[in-house]
């Protein structure tokens, strides 16, 4: 297993290879601060934006007198809207993410960790405000922000639960869930309704070890959970891997159903996949180019 | 014993717990295994999933027959089997084992070794005392230790601990042992067991016969094709070394390979040669640059480890290089008259010659150098001749008209300026022919033949250390050879020439003896009589392996070196001191292996 500083740099060299990520803002929100790149609309900031004509409901104070010595109309100085958007991440860090069904593999929860930093390594690079979801501390940007990240991480300081915790997080505010989602679909909508109710938009990433997926035991085993769950004996595990199949494949559908209602959108990622090909989607979804 | 064929058991009775491997089965048939246990995250999943295969759980049969045949081999294991075991012999005698632990012992060692603790085994298992001999001689302190009964373990012990000896065996004295031995103690008839090694060796009948006092004798001999072979004395002939290996049999063809060692262990040559059918002696000769034969070190036979099939090779097969100087402008015309021409002719077999100027000579390694008659050196080629000397090296001056005629400092007694005529046409005098060389001189024990005669030589001025310098006179007592010692070389001058002119000297034999010997000499290889004893430094183990020498190994008087016997005492190796070291080899000593006629089983 990766020693958990190594995940900083780890995340870092990820992100660096794709551009800094822009969280779209859809919505004018109270909670989105000011930031560093434009919204391609008029508003606060300080980079020139377009001369407008003056109305009589203008600030006289707004007038560009040099614009308007030019030519016959008053002018009146607009910028551009610069604002940031603000992203809570959380991951599961519970005990049945300390798994991986083959040593080569990394444990889930590496992964995971990796994916968080990674992305918010992105976000800060974009200027965008980032948090964990629990942390003490509020949104916050750039490099010292994620190092502090790191160090949370690092240290697993976060509540260990295997839902996200329920915190005030703000409307419109953009959440980022990675985790295995085994628990049952009951517990995971209680805990994901009260912020798609408070315009939180969502994406859950279901960070899985193939063997989760693909039950490839064979004879004689006893399964036992790693979060006190109890056990399973089973004589031959070929004969019910079918079956777990259409178990798995149901809970995912569900799952998948319970994300939709929300309006947040699910990716399930396998750790014997390179955590690239997750960055990816994962970049998109949050830029601006997909809209819902 | 309880036996099937071949196969006997020592407890028998243990084989009953045979009868339990089918209730074994039955049991492992109806426990289900234990279930291997694996965490899983996504347990929950699992337990909606209801089994209806629980009840199909049983060890694979695969498993069940790996369980029950590892018991039955537990069993049988236990049971002690005995695969070929020795009939049990008549008589309630001692077993007496005679071990011959030459050096030609030493090629299957591994096998004869295992031979005697099988034998020794045999006697444990049918209660008999052991009677141990080991023909090769030991170093004893004072009398050797008389030949004593000894049960099973302690004859393990021996046994395990016998080495092979790096000489030969001595049968007469394990026969003397063998007489002396008390054989009132012996109240039956025993049984004997002889490990020869096949080889025809002085003293087998005599030993054969008393060993039949002690019972039936079976001797066990090692296969023909499997007995050691030697490797004779090489011969330097020119830049080659030639040698002899002979197999003590002449059936069918044999490759083998020979290795040439360096001192620091280095493979500097790896010969194949072959063995013709119908012969019994094979000729190597490997051809190596001078420098890479001056670091030749051991020879040695591949797959042998003998003492005898390793040839340890010290100063005397160094082919030294002797410088001639090639003075320019000096054209032979008629070679017969040019002094380099006789030189060379006498110095090829044994030394590697270099013709060429000073300045290209010292260039390389040189250990003689050889300066025909010249005269009236200049100061600055006197500085530089000096210099090379004191370093080690050795100057051997050759007179003639031009030395005679203007002698230079470069000499190791003052000349008459002129020179000496015998027996020429206006003297009454007859040529002068040598006198015995005297012990001090290097050329003591060369014999001098009738027909040598100087004509003319050139004339030290009497002095009082001319006695000393003196190696070799003419007949009237006057200096033929002089040497003086500066620094850590020599400098030589024979008082006439290299050439035909003023003696028939260099076409004699005495010549090119008396060259070999003052090559010799820049080796340090010279024994003198006062010389310190030769000290061991490293000696050949029974395997033909070097090892530090054990301290019961002596030292050898320098002058009795080549006579040594080998032997506990003196082992064959390395002695001497580390810059001057000779070696003593066990092959010289060993005359042609003949393999012995067959004996009564």
């Amino acid at each position: 297993m990766a020693s958990r500083p190594d995940v900083y740099h780890r995340a870092e060299e990820l992100a660096a290879g794709l551009p800094p990520l822009l969280v779209s803002a859809n919505r004018v929100a109270a909670t989105i601060s000011q930031g560093v790149h434009g919204r391609r609309r008029v508003g606060q900031g300080e980079t020139f934006w377009q001369f407008r004509q003056y109305h009589p409901s203008d600030s006289v104070h707004q007038i560009d007198w040099r614009q308007s010595a030019k030519t016959q109309p008053v002018f009146v100085r607009q910028t551009e809207w610069e604002a940031a958007q603000c992203v809570w991440i959380w991951r599961d860090a519970s005990g049945s993410m300390d798994y991986r069904s083959r040593r080569r593999l990394p444990l889930k929860s590496e992964r995971a960790d990796l994916l968080s930093l990674a992305l918010a390594s992105l976000l800060i690079r974009g200027g965008e405000y980032v948090a964990l979801l629990g942390a003490e501390n509020g949104p916050a940007t750039g490099r010292s922000a994620l190092n502090q990240m790191a160090l949370t991480i690092e240290h697993n300081q976060l509540p260990r639960g295997s839902v996200p915790p329920l915190q005030r997080v703000p409307r419109y505010a953009r959440m980022v869930l990675f985790s295995d989602f085994f628990t049952p679909l009951e517990e995971i909508k209680s805990a994901i309704e009260p912020y798609a109710n408070g315009g939180v938009r969502g994406h859950i990433i279901q960070v899985l070890d193939p063997a989760e997926e693909k039950l490839p035991f064979k004879g004689r085993i006893r399964f036992v959970g790693m979060e006190n769950e109890g056990d399973v004996l089973f004589g031959r595990v070929e004969g019910v891997r079918e079956n777990y199949g259409k178990t798995f494949e149901n809970h995912r559908a569900g799952l998948d159903a319970l994300v939709r209602t929300a309006g947040w959108t699910m990716t399930a990622h396998r750790t014997d996949k390179s955590p690239e090909s997750i960055l990816l989607p994962l970049y998109l979804l949050l830029s601006e180019s997909v809209g819902h | 014993m309880f036996s099937f064929g071949a196969l006997s058991f020592v407890s028998p009775w243990l084989l009953l717990a045979l009868i339990s491997l089918p209730a074994l089965w039955w049991l492992l048939r109806i426990t289900p295994p234990a279930p291997a246990e694996i965490a899983f995250p996504p347990i929950r999943l699992l337990m909606k999933i209801i089994s209806h295969e629980e009840s199909a759980a049983r060890s694979p049969l695969w498993l069940i027959l790996l369980r029950l045949s590892i018991i039955a081999a537990i069993i049988l294991g236990a049971a002690q089997p005995l695969w070929n075991a020795a009939a049990s012999l008549d008589g309630r005698g001692p077993f007496v084992i005679v071990v011959n632990d030459g050096w030609t012992s030493a090629v299957d060692w591994p096998a004869r070794q295992s031979r005697m603790s099988s034998l020794v085994e045999q006697a444990g298992r049918e209660k008999r005392l052991v009677l141990f001999v080991a023909t090769a001689p030991v170093e004893t302190q004072g009398k050797a230790k008389p030949l004593q009964l000894m049960s099973p373990s302690e004859a393990r012990k021996v046994a395990s601990s016998l080495r092979p000896k790096p000489w030969r065996v001595d049968l007469t004295k394990a026969f003397n042992r063998l007489n002396d031995f008390d054989r009132t103690s012996i109240k039956e008839s025993g049984h004997v067991f002889w490990l020869n090694n096949g080889l025809k060796t002085p003293g087998s009948d005599k030993l054969l016969s008393k060993l039949k006092e002690f019972g039936p004798v079976t001797v066990i001999s090692d296969e023909l094709t499997d007995r050691a072979m030697i490797l004779q004395q090489p011969l330097a002939k020119g830049n080659v070394l030639e040698f002899d290996v002979v197999r003590p049999h002449d059936r069918g063809s044999d490759v083998q390979w020979l290795r040439a060692v360096a001192k620091d262990g280095r493979l500097l040559a790896r010969e194949s040669f072959v063995f013709s059918p119908e012969k019994n002696t094979a000729t190597i000769s490997i051809k190596l640059p001078t420098e890479l034969r001056n670091k030749l070190s051991r020879l040695e036979l591949e797959r042998q480890n003998t003492a005898g099939s390793v040839f340890l090779l010290d100063e005397r097969w160094r082919r030294r290089p002797v410088g001639l100087i090639d003075r320019a402008g000096v054209v032979a015309r008629q070679p017969l008259l040019h002094e380099l021409y006789y030189l060379e002719r006498a110095l090829t077999p044994f030394t590697e010659v270099r013709k060429e100027s000073f300045e290209n000579l010292l260039r390389r390694e040189l250990a003689v150098l050889i300066l025909a008659d010249t005269g009236g050196l200049q100061a600055k080629e006197l500085e530089k001749f000096q210099a090379w000397i004191k370093r080690g090296g050795i100057l051997i001056r050759f007179s003639g008209p031009r030395l005679a005629a203007d002698p230079d400092k470069l000499l190791p007694v003052k000349l008459r300026v002129g020179d000496r005529v015998m027996g020429g046409a206006m003297s009454w005098s007859q040529p002068a022919t040598l006198k015995a060389f005297d012990d001090k001189s290097p050329f003591t024990g060369l014999q001098i033949p009738d027909d040598v005669f100087v004509q003319r030589q050139v004339l030290a001025q009497p002095a009082l250390d001319l006695d000393k310098k003196t190696w070799a006179r003419l007949s009237d007592g006057t200096p033929l050879v002089t040497a003086q010692r500066q620094g850590q070389g020599w400098l030589i001058l024979i008082h006439t020439t290299a050439n035909t002119s003023w003696s028939n000297l260099p076409l004699s034999g005495l010549f090119v003896s008396m060259l070999r010997r003052i090559v010799a000499l820049s080796q340090g290889t010279v024994a003198h009589k006062d010389g310190p004893p030769l000290s061991p430094l490293r000696v050949i183990d029974g395997f033909g392996k070097l090892q530090k020498p054990q301290p019961h190994v002596l030292p050898i008087i320098s002058t009795e070196f080549e006579q040594a016997k080998i032997g506990p005492k003196h082992p064959p190796g390395f002695y001497g001191a580390k810059s001057s070291r000779r070696a003593l080899n066990l092959s010289p000593t060993i005359e042609e292996p003949l393999a012995l006629e067959e004996l009564p089983r």
